[in-house]
């Protein structure tokens, strides 16, 4: 705990940290300052248990130093988290050397509050993870929106009640029904923000990836997609429906509008992106004007390297996202009264 | 995305807590908030098993995984029958709850990756 | 050839036309002035850097191999309204906060403005007609005192001119390098098409 003590102290010295996490971060630090003076007075496993999550905790927000924090990404998801978590969350990010995607969440607080009298959390800590060589390719992160999906599920226990509600019919299939339950409403939940975006980005990266003990196959990945955007009825989504009513959660619906892109990308020029639900809807937009690019029929990509189509694709879309980041912020500044 | 869903992040932490700390005769150390907080759990996992279908929104996810562990397997079911609050659970009953708990993985478990 | 100035320089900004100067996000009108245009420091940065190589080759001798010309430099971003220092002889890469879309008959002139000039930052630099992305800025601090700089401040300012005939900017038979670039790109110069022949002239000499 001394060293993790020692760890924390000096992050908080580093100067890169946004209001939310130096919070986040300060309130741990007298928490752990408290068991520390207090050590003896606590059985070891509670220790044990704070000291692992305080240790995640950390790592966490180790992630959160970094200099090249993709702030494109990380706000479009955090307006989706909004949908679905109403309390604070402070987010950090990770740029991964592999491949994989992650949107976890750790709460040392819940032990914590439990233990040491007057310690409060108003925020839950969230990393968010992706990798470093797509850092600037938001198309590509919309594999984000479907581990948001996962992240939800877990804290809202969406799966599991569904296994109460609709036990698998032998154990022998049970592993396979809840992993497979899990990747579909993540899918879902990704389709509600980026359209069909995720299918394409499931195509692209799995196009024939069969069956398999921890993944439908992804053609039947994306005909539920397919199905649940068209209206089709599909018995898996209407089960979804079912379970997130039970629960009190939000239903699975669109949440975003495809802008009409053509004229702007066609002229090279970033978008002007008019509301949060054009912001995810711009990730669908993208694929398929991405898709009909890369036939290379029409101006101005006749001439342009596929690798060249997607760096710039890729950035104005970041570009759009940014400026519209920013415009808000600057209104807002002006609007609180703060002259130009 | 290619890779199995995040293991269930620590969703029966503090009912394990408590349990371990009735295990260890360190009754003394359970705050009151816990003692309310496991109640609370237990009384709507149980809920949970007998009627699924009318739960309630409010429902803590931590009932939802105790209640699924319950459902699965019946020395859990069987042992919780008596469970009322922490004084009811004497530290021998704490360590079968415990070994029930933490040695059979709840369906894709096995799959997942610690993260 | 002709500076684009007063109402025309105004509407042209304003307007959505494909002929029309494209500057977005354009956060104050009052940026544009009768001649020039403010524009504003972005947020993405590439910081020179020290390496164990003395010097950043740019042509490699055959049989030799180099290390590339963006490993002398650092990534590093910002918010708007972070600051950003800019240490004494500190080359520091960024781009203009705005995206930029020229005509292909419009050429511009980026240059410091006097506030910054004043404090040792010169910038001095022009973009292609029909150039499109983030404008790129060579910040180098000739002054004896480290500046803090804020990002989203008007650190530039672009004079326009509308040439006679149309450039061919993406037809050019040397494809241009930092086509679309939204954020800082360390140089390219290393893939001058020119090298090589330079290279194999050298050796020919010998």
């Amino acid at each position: 705990m001394h060293l993790l003590l020692d760890e924390l102290t000096a992050l908080s010295r580093t100067p890169y940290f946004s209001k939310s996490l130096e919070q986040y971060l300060d309130n741990l630090i007298q928490a752990v300052q408290h068991v520390t003076s207090r050590f003896d007075s606590f059985p070891s496993n509670v220790t044990d248990q704070i000291a692992q999550s305080v240790w995640l905790a950390t790592k966490y927000l180790q992630g959160g130093t970094s200099k090249t924090v993709p702030y494109e990404t990380v706000y479009a998801l955090r307006l989706a988290l909004k949908d679905w978590v109403v309390h604070p969350c402070a987010i950090t990010t990770a740029l991964r050397d592999d491949l994989d995607y992650h949107f976890w969440s750790i709460d040392p607080g819940k032990v914590l509050e439990k233990f040491i009298p007057g310690v409060a959390f108003d925020s839950e800590l969230i990393q968010i993870a992706l990798p470093k060589l797509y850092r600037h390719f938001p198309l590509y992160n919309v594999a984000l929106y479907h581990e948001l999906g996962h992240f939800v599920d877990n804290k809202c226990g969406v799966i599991s009640f569904s296994l109460i509600l609709r036990p698998p019919k032998t154990v022998q299939e049970s592993a396979i029904v809840e992993s497979h339950r899990k990747e579909h409403f993540s899918d879902l939940f990704a389709a509600c923000y980026t359209g069909n975006a995720i299918s394409l980005f499931l195509d692209s990266i799995a196009h024939d990836a069969p069956f398999s003990v921890t993944h439908p196959a992804t053609v039947a990945r994306t005909k539920v997609i397919e199905d649940f955007l068209s209206g089709t009825p599909n018995p898996i989504v209407d089960f979804y429906q079912d379970v997130l009513s039970k629960r009190g959660l939000p239903e699975l619906t669109r949440r975003y509008v495809s802008p009409s892109i053509n004229a702007s990308f066609d002229a090279i020029r970033t978008y002007p992106i008019a509301n949060d639900e054009e912001l995810h809807g711009l990730l669908d937009s993208g694929w398929n004007y991405l898709c009909q690019a890369y036939e290379q029929k029409n101006e101005p990509w006749s001439a342009v390297s596929k690798q060249e189509i997607m760096r710039i694709i890729n950035d104005l879309i970041e570009k759009s996202i940014r400026n519209r980041m920013i415009k808000l912020k600057w209104s807002d500044a002006i609007n609180n009264g703060t002259t130009a | 995305m290619l890779r199995a869903a995040p293991e269930r992040n620590g969703a029966l932490e503090l009912i394990r807590l408590t349990l371990q700390l009735v295990q260890r005769h360190c009754e003394d150390d359970i705050s009151d908030d816990l003692k309310s907080h496991f109640v609370r759990v237990v009384h709507e996992a149980k809920q949970l098993t007998t009627d699924p279908a009318n739960a309630t929104a409010a429902v803590l996810p931590e009932s939802i995984e105790l209640a699924l562990r319950m459902k699965l397997y019946v020395e859990l079911s069987e042992s919780m029958e008596d469970v009322d609050g922490v004084e009811t659970i004497s530290p021998e009953l704490a360590s079968k709850l415990l070994r029930t708990m933490e040695n059979q993985p709840v369906y894709s478990d096995q799959f997942a990756f610690a993260p | 050839m002709q500076l684009i100035t007063g109402q025309l320089l105004k509407d042209s900004i304003l307007s959505d036309e494909d002929s029309s100067i494209f500057l977005d996000p354009l956060l104050n009108e009052e940026q544009i002035g009768s001649v020039t245009v403010d524009v504003r420091l972005g947020y993405d940065f590439l910081v020179s850097v020290v390496t164990r190589k003395p010097y950043i080759e740019l042509a490699t001798q055959s049989g030799a191999s180099r290390r590339g010309v963006s490993s002398y430099f650092q990534e590093t971003r910002r918010e708007v309204g972070d600051r950003f220092v800019l240490y004494p002889d500190q080359v520091v890469l960024t781009t203009t906060l705005e995206y930029l879309s020229l005509p292909p008959n419009v050429y511009a002139d980026v240059l410091s403005r006097s506030s910054y000039t004043r404090l040792g930052v010169h910038v001095n630099t022009m973009v292609q007609p029909g150039f499109k992305g983030c404008v790129p800025i060579e910040l180098y601090n000739h002054g004896n005192n480290a500046i803090e700089l804020v990002v989203g401040s008007r650190i530039c300012q672009m004079r326009f001119f509308k040439m006679a005939e149309d450039a061919n900017y993406m037809n050019d038979a040397n494809m241009r390098k930092y086509y679309g670039d939204v954020r800082p790109a360390a140089s390219r110069a290393d893939q001058d098409k020119d090298l090589p022949v330079l290279e194999s002239a050298r050796q020919s000499l010998d």
